[in-house]
């Protein structure tokens, strides 16, 4: 069985290598996007399994993005996580975001939080497919 | 005009009119009893006059008589007889020159009684000095040796003149005693109005006093009235309250030092508005200045961060253990970072009025997930026991702040873990009475001294200076706790002693969520 992938939309270099380092040990596939016209396009022709999302971001917001994937009904079972530097923001897309973790985000916390988000959904859809 | 004046007016024109009422009455007094003299003097002395001269005449007849008698008696004696009887007679012609003497008296007083009285007064005098006349004229013909017929007519002309005069006396009496009556009731009848206009000016004068009391009162409560009414809005908040007299008494001084008063209030408080507008203002811009610095200092904090977690991690290659005890500190002291940047944000929100409290419905397993999910690695990095529980009392689902909530569970679990070196750190989720719920976050760390339970949740404050240094940190957090709190209608208590751990307890009125529906699975985590 291949390994979920998770698309990690962050413009800044450092912290979307400790991400993608993160949720490579957290066993997931990982692609890392730098700009949001970039990841519109990825999220047309991909269906990930995990994004984690900065808000500010050049071209496309990450808060148009996050419309984008809860109106796209291929993405569905798509997770997010918002990564974000700005505190109010992060309190008004709360509902909408599977999770919101405000930076700095810690690494461990990362690894740790994917995996266990990402292990409820799957078992939470394997037991929607036994009805 | 002066009130004082006006008092002063009032006082003097009362006395004034006590005493023109008093002289009036006086007047009234003197007057009545002046008349009652005039007119009874006068009247009287005729009465008297009158039966002094009936007096008079009725003597002068009886003498005349008796001279008649004597002198028809003496005719039949001689001698000494006839002298004793002569010398009698000369008596009673003396007694008759007394008795017209006593009428003349009279009539001249009847007649200065009135100048009407003087017709009557000549009258009764010449009667009667003709009736001395026809007396002598009696003495001389009986002397003389006359008899019979001429004597009787002298009786006869004695007589027709006392007839002729008689009535005209009596009718004389009968006026003045008429008089002597009119003169009473007249009096009586003055008497009566006197003491009407005695009353009409007694009522005039309590009129004008009394008008004068009035207008004076109105003219003391009216502007009372009306300060005090200025004075009651200004209370209720508004200071533009001007009051307009329309006199030029101590009142309208007072009214025109009253507005200056209210128009120098109201330009403090404009100038406080303005000044509050302004550091409302340089609140705000505090605010948004210190989430723009927040917001830029997140990033690189993570990368500091992540870098540090990652080599502690081995993703670049193993380290040795004293390696990892400062890549350690590194964590540490970013997380310190972090939490100060955190906090001075919130501060600086709670300042300028721009948190809000968003009720919502909350799941309340979402309080323990959200601990588990931020606090269950540093516990494990510290070895701590980190325990989460929920009473079964507590609803699955209720109105609150999930934000707020998150925050005052950020700041009492990272609170607890950073005093507290072994042992474990507690969240529970309770209900201590059917209207309320609660949070309490208990520790087994060093406990915090009675004396500090006092400042503890002041700006600024850590229980003392070595604690301070050795944890680091704003002393915002339980400042923080404590305005979210009071926020949310909520109450918040420390239970600590020196040794035996601390529990903070938050606790909040339990809002039942009405329209609650079973959490939905997909959503698994906030």
């Amino acid at each position: 069985m291949s390994k979920p992938l998770a698309l990690i939309i962050e413009d800044d270099e450092d912290l979307s290598f400790i991400f993608s380092t993160a949720l490579s040990q957290a066993n997931f596939e990982v692609e890392i996007i730098h700009d949001g016209g970039e990841a519109l396009e990825r999220l047309r022709a991909v269906v990930p399994d995990l994004v984690t999302l900065d808000l500010h971001l050049p071209e496309v917001a990450g808060k148009q993005l996050l419309h984008f994937i809860r109106g796209d009904k291929r993405l569905e079972q798509t997770l997010v996580i918002i990564t974000t530097a700005d505190s109010l923001m992060a309190q008004t897309l709360n509902n909408q975001a599977d999770m919101v973790l405000l930076k700095p985000v810690s690494f461990d916390q990362l690894r740790d939080l994917s995996e266990k988000v990402y292990e409820k959904r799957a078992r939470f859809i394997a037991k929607r497919k036994k009805f | 005009m002066n009130i004082r004046l006006k008092l002063i007016l009032g006082f003097v024109g009362v006395v004034l009119i006590l005493i023109v009422v008093n002289a009036i009455n006086l007047y009234t007094g003197n007057n009545l009893i002046n008349r009652f003299e005039t007119l009874s003097n006068d009247d009287a002395r005729a009465l008297l006059a009158l039966g002094q001269i009936e007096a008079s005449l009725n003597r002068m007849q009886g003498e005349a008589v008796s001279i008649a008698l004597i002198l028809h008696e003496a005719e039949y004696v001689t001698g000494a007889e006839l002298e004793e009887a002569l010398a009698e007679v000369e008596d009673e012609l003396i007694e008759l020159d007394v008795a017209l003497a006593n009428v003349q008296r009279w009539t001249t007083q009847y007649r200065h009684t009135s100048p009407d009285n003087a017709l009557l007064a000549d009258q009764i005098k010449a009667s009667a000095e003709d009736m001395y006349q026809v007396s002598l004229e009696l003495v001389r013909l009986k002397q003389a040796g006359v008899e019979g017929s001429e004597i009787l007519v002298a009786f006869e002309v004695l007589e027709d003149i006392e007839e002729d005069v008689l009535p005209f006396l009596d009718r004389a009496i009968l006026d003045a005693d008429g008089a002597l009556e009119m003169d009473q009731v007249a009096v009586s009848a003055t008497a009566t109005n006197a003491s009407l206009f005695n009353l009409i000016i007694l009522v005039v004068a309590v009129l004008i006093t009394g008008g004068g009391s009035f207008v004076l009162i109105r003219n003391v409560t009216n502007p009372i009235h009306k300060l005090q009414q200025a004075a009651q809005q200004i209370e209720a908040g508004d200071p533009h309250v001007q009051v307009d007299l329309d006199t030029e008494d101590e009142f309208a001084r007072l009214a025109h030092a009253f507005n200056a008063m209210s128009t120098a209030i109201t330009d403090r408080e404009n100038s406080l508005t303005a000044a509050n507008a302004q550091l409302q203002e340089a609140n705000l811009f505090k605010a948004q200045m210190l989430a723009n610095v927040s917001h830029d200092l997140r990033t690189p904090l993570g990368a500091v961060l992540g870098h540090a977690e990652m080599l502690k991690n081995g993703v670049h290659g193993p380290m040795d253990s004293n390696q990892q005890k400062f890549l350690n500190r590194i964590i540490h002291n970013t997380r310190g970072l972090t939490d100060m940047v955190n906090l001075l944000l919130v501060q600086s929100r709670l300042d300028a009025g721009t948190v809000q409290i968003n009720m919502a419905s909350l799941y309340t397993d979402e309080i323990l997930e959200y601990a588990d999910m931020n606090f269950m690695n540093q516990a494990e990095s510290k070895k701590l026991e980190l325990l989460l529980k929920r009473e079964d009392t507590v609803p699955d689902t209720l109105v609150s702040d999930e934000t707020r909530i998150q925050q005052i569970v950020q700041n009492l679990l990272g609170n607890a873990l950073k005093f507290t070196t072994e042992g474990y750190v507690s969240l529970r989720l309770f209900c201590p009475d059917a209207s309320h719920w609660a949070i309490e976050v208990a520790d087994s760390g060093a406990g915090i001294p009675d004396n500090a339970h006092e400042y503890i949740f002041e700006s600024f404050r850590q229980v003392d200076g070595t604690t301070t240094r050795k944890h680091g940190g704003s002393g915002l957090g339980l400042s923080i706790v404590q305005q979210l709190v009071t926020m949310m209608d909520g109450e918040i208590t420390l239970n600590s002693a020196v040794g035996r751990g601390s529990t903070f307890t938050v606790t909040f009125p339990l809002i039942l969520d009405e329209e609650s529906v079973p959490a939905p699975e997909e959503k698994v985590l906030a």
